[in-house]
């Protein structure tokens, strides 16, 4: 940034009204406010109005993300030495956010084949072609978390959806399904009501995407953190 | 949560206080109070309606699971836009963290415009509606290029108003730290909207109202320093 000059008292007030001017004075659009109250509903609802009880749950997820940083940062430089994911830990990059950079770096991409152990797992499992097929058993069940980025939630819960057409290893039909693989992905499954859930890594975090069923043309899309039962974020995506 | 009070009768520090003590209603009505603003710092802060929801939604769910550690030290509105500001804040960070963000292609176009920008209105002409929106349009550019504390520090001062000991808070900074910053951002806006000085600033003192001096010499003689003895 340049050196700014000093500003006269008339050039700060014409600045200073300009801005005064150019103030958002709308309510909040209709979308953003159904979306709120949902979220709040969610909270209440999920919580008993105990913030208490979801505190600790940031606490433990945090905790649990710190003591992963060792283990998961020799992960990543195993993508890296194999040329792997690159794309991954470059695009994660963070201001001291490495345990979220390496979290990322392990993590299923959309087009990638995942981590050179997990090769092979992108093949369509059979039955496994659609959110709705509910009564399909993943063979190899929730192996891979996918990487979702909170700058770009809806191009990844989308990406995520579709993921789920090529291959079981992304998702659990049901909650009970999550529960059966939960030390396997390394995710205690809350209380997240029933859909389709994809396990997911957000910002750092281990998580769920819940689908819920299909709306008409819509589908709502909530996000959870592992262990918590609060909706972090959520999304209406168009139905499949 | 209410009693027999109506929501409207309650403080925001009771509502906030009731929301902690297992009330699944209070955080609701204590939100609905102060949403529509925190939505305009939200918005203006983020720049786009998309990331503004995101922001105010993480601010939201901060609120709401941070509660507990309110203090009653600041105001609960001041406190609110403190956790919605510093999600916003959180969000935009991360996201610059990956990518580098250019300067909207039109920012050359706004500061050649820069008279039409700081043209005071002349009248109601149907026109000035349009040039009303350029103006606005203009400066919201102007603003997404400052460094981010310096634009959220304006937008809680200049343009909603809240007092700079507030915003202090709010950030969570030092008083001189926001006149800083908005001093900073506004003599950057100056230069991006091309607000001019006038005429008396370029390269001379200050023509503003000149120092108060007699017309007229007096003629009483200097007073000396009592004499002594």
């Amino acid at each position: 940034m340049p050196d700014e000059p000093d500003l006269g008292p008339e050039q700060e007030q014409e600045v200073r009204r300009l801005l005064a001017d150019a103030r958002h004075t709308e309510p909040v659009p209709a979308d953003v406010a159904t979306r709120l109250d949902r979220v709040l509903a969610d909270l209440a609802a999920q919580h008993g109005g105990s913030p208490d009880d979801e505190a600790d749950n940031v606490v433990a997820m945090a905790s649990r993300r710190r003591r992963r940083v060792t283990s998961v940062l020799v992960a990543a430089a195993a993508v890296v030495a194999i040329g792997v994911g690159l794309d991954q830990v470059v695009d994660s990059g963070g201001s001291g956010e490495s345990a979220s950079t390496a979290d990322r770096a392990t993590v299923a991409e959309s087009g990638g084949a995942g981590s050179g152990s997990d090769q092979g797992k992108d093949e369509p499992a059979p039955g496994a072609d659609s959110l709705t097929n509910s009564g399909a058993a993943p063979e190899q069940a929730l192996t891979d978390p996918v990487r979702v980025r909170p700058d770009h939630f809806s191009a990844d819960v989308a990406r995520a959806r579709q993921l789920t057409h090529r291959s079981a290893a992304y998702y659990a039909p049901d909650v009970q399904a999550l529960k059966d693989a939960s030390g396997k992905i390394d995710c205690t499954p809350g209380d997240w009501g029933s859909g389709t859930f994809v396990p997911v890594v957000y910002d750092g975090h281990r998580g769920v995407l819940a689908f819920r069923a299909a709306n008409g043309d819509t589908q709502v899309v909530d996000l959870f953190g592992c262990g918590g039962s609060s909706v972090l974020r959520s999304i209406t995506l168009p139905a499949p | 949560m209410t009693g027999s009070l109506g929501p409207d009768d309650v403080s925001d520090a009771d509502l906030l206080r009731a929301h902690v003590d297992g009330d699944t209603d209070a955080f609701g009505t204590l939100f609905a109070r102060h949403r529509d603003r925190l939505w305009a710092v939200a918005l203006r802060t983020m720049g786009n309606p998309d990331d503004a929801a995101d922001g105010l939604q993480d601010g939201l769910v901060a609120a709401y699971r941070r509660a507990g550690s309110f203090r009653g030290e600041a105001a609960v509105t001041t406190w609110l836009h403190r956790v919605v500001v510093n999600a916003c804040l959180d969000r935009i960070r991360a996201s610059r963290s990956r990518r580098a963000e250019p300067l909207p292609d039109d920012l050359e176009e706004y500061e050649r415009r820069g008279s039409l920008v700081s043209a005071a209105p002349v009248s109601e002409d149907p026109a000035e509606v349009a040039v009303r929106g350029d103006r606005r349009d203009a400066v919201l550019a102007a603003l997404a290029t400052l460094p981010d504390e310096q634009r959220a520090a304006l937008v809680l001062v200049d343009m909603e108003g809240y007092p700079v000991s507030e915003v202090a808070e709010m950030l969570d900074c030092a008083v001189g730290t926001v006149k800083s910053r908005c001093s900073r951002g506004r003599a950057r806006l100056a230069v991006l909207l091309g607000v001019p000085a006038p005429e008396g600033e370029r390269g001379h003192p200050p023509d503003g109202n000149p120092d108060p001096t007699p017309s007229v010499r007096s003629t009483d003689a200097p007073r000396a320093p009592p004499a002594a003895g």
